[in-house]
């Protein structure tokens, strides 16, 4: 009897440690207010830390789809149905040969100002976008 | 705010970098020309070694008598002009954005370095100033376009040091210093500032007529 509820009090602590970690997890998922590609983590930053509202992107107009900004792309052109969502920028823009960490910034530069340049709404200014914590 | 910055990220800034290439072009080719006219010995009397020995004497710190006797004024002199031209030409904040327009980069100097070097480009620039308005032949030479040059020059800079600090109002900063940048870049070669470009002439012209004619130094 004893056995009994040790497991079952065992059991419930693991349950309840479960929900949490999925609660973090999807929330860690689900609400992206930052752009922190690893590329440029392990080293100290040149600007503050850039915030994006993930999910508020999602409902602007401009926003057609995911892969607006997960693109993929053969041939030198942009497919229309498939995305690269999962994987960092970094993934591609650094990896090409005799790339540099410039071209990985001017990518992030252009998908994101460009954008907002065209709709005259959101960031233009580097003092702008790179605003947060440093 | 947007048409502005499209303004001045684009067209304007294609403008002041064809003005200022352009009035380099056309104000050295003017003198040349002239001098061909007016005074064509200088080209019978020009000679590179002497030439090159008077620009060596007065692009090395304290190669010429006048900048040993004004120490003070050669320090911050040269000072100001290193950071001067170094600054702009390899701040990373340029250099990214010659690499998102057209694919291209090079060195570039640490946020802190440019700092300090913007820094000691709006001191030296306050130096200058109280110079001219303290000494009392400098202030006799000065004309109202000698001040309107340092305002010309210090508006840039203090605008983008300020920009880089991202200090309240670092939005209208932005703008206002790509906005004097191209002002100050396309202002260069009809100004004073032209002196950028005539210098190495003018030590060509001096070096060639005190060395090769009156065996004489220049400096
Ligand atoms: C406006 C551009 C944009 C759009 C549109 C967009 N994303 Fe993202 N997404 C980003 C950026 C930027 C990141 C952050 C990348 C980083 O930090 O490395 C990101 C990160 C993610 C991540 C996390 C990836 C990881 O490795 O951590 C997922 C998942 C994701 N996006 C899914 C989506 C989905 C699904 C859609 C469509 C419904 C979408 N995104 C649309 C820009 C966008
Ligand atoms: C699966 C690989 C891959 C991923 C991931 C990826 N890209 Fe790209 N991207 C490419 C390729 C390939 C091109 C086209 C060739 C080129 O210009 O390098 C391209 C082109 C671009 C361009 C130029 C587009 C144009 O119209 O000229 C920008 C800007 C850009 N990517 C930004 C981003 C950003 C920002 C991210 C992250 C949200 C990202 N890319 C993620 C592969 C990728
Ligand atoms: C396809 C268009 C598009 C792309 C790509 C895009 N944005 Fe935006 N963004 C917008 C629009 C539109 C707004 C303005 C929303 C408003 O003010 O109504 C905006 C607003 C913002 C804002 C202001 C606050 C907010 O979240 O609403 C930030 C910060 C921002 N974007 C960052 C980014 C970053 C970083 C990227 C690149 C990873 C990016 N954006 C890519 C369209 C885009
Ligand atoms: C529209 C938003 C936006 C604007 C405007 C912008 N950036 Fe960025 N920048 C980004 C994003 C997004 C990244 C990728 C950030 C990351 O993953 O940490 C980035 C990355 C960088 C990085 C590499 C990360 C670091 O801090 O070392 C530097 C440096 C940088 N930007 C400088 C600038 C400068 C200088 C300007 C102005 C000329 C500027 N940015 C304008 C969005 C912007």
């Amino acid at each position: 009897m004893k056995q009994y509820h040790k497991v079952s009090s065992l059991l419930a602590v693991f349950a309840f440690a479960g929900l949490v970690f999925f609660a973090m997890s999807t929330e860690a998922q689900f609400s992206i207010t930052t752009v922190e590609d690893s590329a440029f983590s392990g080293k100290e930053r040149m600007r503050p830390i850039v915030s994006f509202d993930h999910d508020a992107h999602m409902a602007y107009d401009a926003v057609e789809d995911c892969n607006t900004c997960h693109h993929m792309w053969e041939d030198g052109k942009k497919m229309d149905n498939a995305d690269s969502i999962g994987m960092e920028c970094s993934a591609c823009h650094l990896a090409e040969p005799g790339n540099s960490e410039m071209n990985l910034i001017s990518a992030y530069h252009r998908l994101c100002r460009t954008c907002h340049l065209n709709e005259k709404a959101g960031p233009v200014l580097c003092g702008e976008c790179h605003a947060g914590e440093k | 705010m947007y048409d502005i910055y499209a303004l001045a990220r684009g067209p304007l800034a294609w403008g002041a970098f064809i003005v200022f290439f352009g009035g380099i072009i056309y104000r050295l080719a003017a003198i040349l020309l002239e001098a061909r006219k007016k005074d064509h010995v200088v080209y019978a009397y020009f000679s590179p070694y002497y030439a090159m020995r008077s620009m060596l004497h007065w692009i090395v710190p304290f190669g010429s008598r006048s900048m040993r006797q004004q120490p003070i004024l050669t320090t911050v002199t040269f000072a100001f002009h290193i950071c001067l031209i170094g600054v702009p030409l390899f701040l990373f904040a340029h250099i990214i954005l010659f690499k998102e327009s057209f694919d291209i980069s090079w060195w570039t100097l640490s946020g802190m370095a440019a700092q300090v070097m913007t820094v000691i480009v709006l001191l030296s620039c306050v130096y200058f100033f109280v110079r001219r308005i303290v000494q009392p032949d400098v202030r006799y030479l000065s004309s109202t376009a000698d001040y309107l040059i340092l305002l010309l020059v210090v508006l840039p800079f203090a605008t983008g040091f300020w920009a880089a600090r991202g200090w309240a109002g670092f939005e209208i900063a932005t703008l206002l210093h790509m906005l004097s940048g191209e002002l100050l870049l396309a202002l260069i070669p009809f100004t004073k500032l032209s002196h950028m470009f005539f210098f190495p002439l003018t030590r060509i012209y001096a070096g060639s007529e005190f060395g090769a004619v009156r065996n004489a130094k220049d400096w």
